[in-house]
């Protein structure tokens, strides 16, 4: 990809504290105007990345560019690109969420006060803290918080937003409303973020990349990480009957990766794994079919669910580390 | 209606950027809140109420005319304690201007933002420079000059030497706002912070005593000197020495301070 095209590309990014690599060596190419999602478990190294590409911590080896700017010499071009929501957004207590905004786009704007209070306006009643504008932040709920940390990190209206779990201490109507906002926001804007609530991330996300141990494991459009892995493609086949002729039938085909049994109550499935998904449209049901002996009562291109795919992808890493 | 008015994006980039913006807001956690008025009242209390004690300490004099003895011992006093007492109070006020900021998170929020590393440092320099110097040192020698000429009368003490010894007064002091700033950046708790300052104020103490020539390069000397300028006007050796050597010293602890918060890491 153009590196015009993208919001983030890092090469060989690391970062090594004491000794210990919380980032070894990750490749990653955010494309502009998508909402990214970045997930792992808990010590995966997404925070740490986000902390490098801010200019908040410095790679110890590798290096990162952020619309084509060098996160080392450029980092305050860059930050005056981008908008950032911490995992745990900490403000000056005794200001209100007003005075916090006013504050923060005043690193970005100098003027005409009457603009940038407009701007606080709207992005108030944006995050549903207008009639909350003029308390302290001391009085302020998580939800709140987090709110008010959204609003700050597009006060600017930022080429790129980085979020670090957005979600994470919100109950599920402000989850809604934060990805709500994440999708309105799609269109004039990048949102790189990270979470490791996999719902909320096949709900939003265009493109996922998944970080476990320090390291890249994955990375790929979403539609792409559910399809399956490697290329390959998972068809479900729930049928009654003696299944061993089909079964005979459908080892000839080269196609077929494999085919694992799952016993059902009075039936059976095959979750058939193909190389070549038209084929198998075409071919694989006939072929299941060609045996009178075997009734199929369910056929179908198997969906994953992402928690599915991500604990594959994390187990399978674990077993080649 | 009127065409709505662009926002005007700041151009400051390098050393700079994000400077007018902290500045602004560290004068409002001093003149936005309740604390200017609580350091007002301290600093006025503790140091022109001290003197005032000293002041009437021995009863009213007799003759209604106070002796040299009680007006030297009140420069003394002023120049002395008042130095002592008020250089603890930079340190105290000041322990948490940096350690706070990185140990809550806010510094690293700030730091998302357009905000040069050195700016921060320099925000938290000047605006508690500004403020303490006029709380811990202007206003109380204005206080004291008023006390000193309605018991002693016009002319005393003589304005210019007056205003020389208050000016080294206020070299001492900015030594330890730049002093706690620069320990700010090094520590990570309040407390090795202010333990810091006030053990190298204390050794001020003990020092000189040791190595003599300390009280020439350090700010140890300067609240000894001060009062000599003001009460003889002139000194046994040239006053610029300690005072240079304090600056140079303040220069290099904001030198420390800003390369320091550089390399910090969040």
């Amino acid at each position: 990809m153009a590196n015009t095209d993208l919001a983030i590309r890092t090469s060989g990014l690391t970062k090594t504290y004491q000794g210990v690599e919380a980032v070894r060596g990750i490749d990653l190419e955010v494309p502009r105007n998508t909402i990214f999602g970045f997930l792992g478990p808990n010590g995966a190294g997404k925070t740490t990345t986000i902390k490098l590409l801010l200019g908040l911590a410095k790679p110890t080896a590798g290096g990162a560019e952020v619309f084509g700017q060098d996160i080392g010499r450029d980092t305050l071009e860059i930050r005056r690109r981008v908008g950032y929501l911490a995992q745990d957004p900490r403000y000056y207590e005794h200001m209100t969420a007003r005075e916090t905004l006013r504050f923060t786009a005043r690193f970005f704007y100098q003027g005409p006060a009457s603009g940038i209070d407009r701007r606080i306006g709207e992005t108030l009643e944006l995050v549903g803290l207008a009639d909350k504008a003029d308390r302290p932040i001391k009085g302020f709920s998580g939800g709140e918080r987090q709110r008010l940390g959204i609003a700050q990190a597009q006060i600017n209206q930022p080429d790129l937003l980085i979020l670090d779990e957005p979600a994470a201490s919100l109950d599920p109507m402000g989850r809604r409303d934060v990805l709500a906002v994440m999708a309105n926001l799609r269109e004039r804007t990048t949102v790189f973020y990270s979470t490791h609530i996999l719902e909320d991330v096949q709900r939003v996300s265009d493109i996922v990349a998944i970080m476990h141990l320090g390291r890249l494991i994955a990375q790929a459009p979403i539609g792409e990480l559910l399809a399956g892995q490697s290329g390959e493609v998972l068809y479900a086949v729930t049928l009654k009957g003696d299944a061993d002729d089909a079964r005979q039938r459908l080892s000839g085909f080269p196609w077929i990766a494999g085919i694992d049994v799952v016993p059902m109550d009075g039936a059976v499935q095959w979750q058939v794994r193909v190389t070549d998904a038209e084929a198998a449209e075409a071919d694989l049901l006939r072929a299941v079919l060609g045996s009178d002996r075997v009734r199929v009562t369910a056929f179908g291109r198997h969906r994953y669910d992402l928690e599915e795919v991500f604990m594959r992808i994390v187990e399978e890493a674990d077993n080649g580390r | 209606m009127a065409a709505e008015q662009a926002l005007v994006p700041v151009r400051a980039l390098g050393w700079t950027a994000g400077l007018g913006n902290m500045l602004d807001k560290e004068y409002g956690t001093w003149f936005r809140t309740r604390r200017w008025l609580v350091h007002l009242l301290l600093w006025v209390g503790v140091i022109n109420g001290f003197l005032l004690l000293v002041y009437f300490g021995d009863g009213p004099s007799k003759s209604g005319h106070h002796s040299w003895q009680k007006y030297s011992e009140l420069i003394e006093v002023f120049f002395r304690v008042g130095g002592l007492f008020g250089s603890i109070g930079v340190i105290t006020a000041l322990q948490g201007a940096v350690v706070r900021e990185r140990t809550m998170g806010t510094a690293a929020w700030l730091l998302t933002k357009p905000l040069a590393r050195p700016a921060f440092v320099v925000s938290k320099l000047v605006a508690n420079a500004v403020t303490v110097l006029l709380f811990i040192v202007v206003i109380p020698t204005v206080g004291l000059l008023i006390q000193m000429r309605l018991a002693f009368g016009p002319g005393y003490p003589p304005a210019l030497p007056f205003l020389a010894a208050m000016g080294v007064l206020v070299v001492h002091q900015l030594f330890y706002v730049a002093f706690t700033v620069m320990l700010g950046t090094l520590f990570s708790a309040r407390g090795a912070v202010s333990g810091t300052g006030i053990g190298f104020l204390i050794s001020g103490n003990i020092v000189p005593n040791l190595w003599p020539p300390s009280l020439m390069l350090t700010p140890w000397g300067l609240t000894q000197f001060a009062p000599g300028m003001v009460l003889h006007g002139k000194l046994p050796f040239p006053v610029w020495m300690p005072v240079a050597g304090t600056l140079v010293l303040t220069a290099i602890c904001v030198a420390v301070a800003v390369w320091r918060f550089e390399l910090e890491e969040f």
